[in-house]
């Protein structure tokens, strides 16, 4: 095997065992689609309406809590040292980290929506759109995470700090992401918004996987 | 040409020269455009007075936007040359960046009242000067939180240099959401959609706010450069042994 596939294996391995990562995100995602329904009076017109609005935000929320232990555990007992010795390209590392981090949390996420949606009510047609719209802006999603995540880490007073400067890059993918749900309903795959979350994140992935390890370097400067 | 200014001495004696050159031609630019903004110019038919706000309003977002761009070129350099000037630029270019962002907000919410009915809507334009807003505080936020200097300033300008992907679509978040807000009118100088006398009152505020952000950028690098000049004589000197008396 190959380092970029032994490093995925390993990030899942632990993923697997500590459950905390991706328990705690399909937790905070189903009880924050609960709590608004609970919240906005359960009322299935008025849910039906805002329920892509809601899943995203669930979703971007149970995600910007997940970049914090993104590079901390690999910062604080040297394995990012070691992984540098090693001569192991940074970009590669960044790329092995996202795909493990997407595996780890976007994954239970996406198997919980169709249940979640169910709660909210939404249409087949809907639940696609929102189910693509996320898939395709997952990329971006992640990558600019783990950019602001490796920017601050090491740093205490780092959470608050990373949901401030992912919030700005992740806004368009938001825009685009919940009016693809609609848009879906109408025009299918020819939906604008579908071609719009695909390119933001082509070039979050070209931008973002070097400046990820670019910020990793700084940090160890 | 910049090269030359990479030199802390070199740029403290153009910093002589250039920065109060710059106040001035600010200072005067802005109290012209002010004077024929609003006493020198027709009030629109539609919107009285208040169309008045463009005035402080229309130059105010361009130069946040140009401050961004400052600040992100400046990044790269620093980023690609290490030269610590650049990244003094782009320090000190983020927080005239983030007042004239702020004060675009705030107009257009004071005009938006007055011609629209609302402070705020939630279309692409106000919503992607937000995002600006957010982006120009993460920035000063990183270099706020990281203690060490050099670790700040690359951080800060990687965290400048990927949040101008943002740029594009803030400046034509406005023809991609057709909403409240209107297009760009001014697409280029030789053919505007402005009269003259509309429009030379916003360039010249316009030329002024420039003048006036490199005034403060100018400024700012030189009181950075004397600051670190005063701690490294502040540090106990040298000693002073040669080989002579070893």
């Amino acid at each position: 095997m190959d380092r970029f596939s032994v490093l995925i294996w390993r990030d899942l391995r632990l993923a697997i065992r500590s459950k905390t990562i991706w328990l705690q995100s399909v937790l905070f995602f189903v009880i924050f689609i609960a709590l608004s329904g609970i919240a906005m009076g359960g009322d299935n017109d008025s849910l039906g309406r805002f329920a892509p609005a809601l899943i995203w935000l669930a979703v971007i929320f149970a995600l910007l809590l997940s970049f914090e232990g993104l590079f901390r555990d690999d910062y604080q007992d040297g394995s990012l040292d070691l992984l540098k010795i090693s001569g192991m390209p940074g970009s590669t590392y960044v790329t092995a980290k996202a795909t493990a981090h997407w595996m780890s949390i976007v994954l239970p996420l996406l198997i919980v929506l169709p249940v979640v949606s169910l709660l909210l009510g939404l249409s087949f047609s809907t639940y696609a759109g929102l189910l693509f719209a996320i898939l395709l802006a997952s990329p971006a999603l992640i990558i600019l995470g783990s950019f602001c995540g490796a920017c601050l880490v090491g740093n205490k007073s780092g959470s608050m700090l990373i949901i401030l400067l992912a919030i700005p890059l992740f806004v368009p993918l938001i825009i685009f992401g919940t009016s693809a749900a609609d848009s879906y309903v109408v025009s299918g795959w020819n939906a604008v918004e579908f071609k719009a979350l695909l390119g933001l994140s082509l070039i979050s992935c070209a931008i973002g996987i070097p400046a990820t390890a670019a910020a990793l370097d700084a940090i160890h400067e | 040409m910049f090269s030359i200014l990479a030199n802390p001495k070199r740029f403290l004696s153009f910093a002589r020269v250039v920065a109060p050159v710059f106040g001035l031609v600010a200072l005067a630019t802005i109290c012209a455009g002010i004077w024929m903004g609003l006493w020198n110019s027709p009030e629109d038919y539609q919107q009285g007075h208040s169309v008045r706000i463009m005035y402080v309003h229309v130059p105010a977002a361009w130069a946040s936007m140009m401050a961004y761009g400052v600040m992100a070129i400046f990044s790269l350099i620093a980023y690609v040359w290490r030269h610590p000037i650049a990244d003094e630029i782009a320090k000190a270019a983020a927080l005239p960046g983030l007042a004239f962002t702020f004060l675009a907000l705030l107009t257009g919410g004071l005009w938006g009242k007055l011609s629209w009915g609302t402070y705020w809507q939630w279309d692409g334009r106000m919503t992607s000067y937000l995002l600006l807003f957010f982006l120009y505080v993460g920035y000063l936020s990183i270099w706020e939180t990281i203690e060490n200097k050099k670790k700040a300033a690359r951080i800060a300008g990687l965290v400048a240099m990927v949040g101008s992907i943002n740029l594009p679509i803030i400046k034509f978040s406005v023809d991609w959401w057709n909403s409240l807000h209107q297009t760009s009118t001014i697409s280029s100088l030789d053919a505007p959609g402005l009269p003259a006398e509309l429009l030379w009152p916003l360039l010249l505020m316009f030329i002024g706010y420039s003048f006036f952000f490199g005034w403060v950028v100018i400024n700012r690098v030189r009181y950075e450069i004397y600051k670190a000049r005063k701690i490294r004589k502040s540090k106990s000197p040298a000693p002073n042994i040669t080989l002579e008396k070893l």
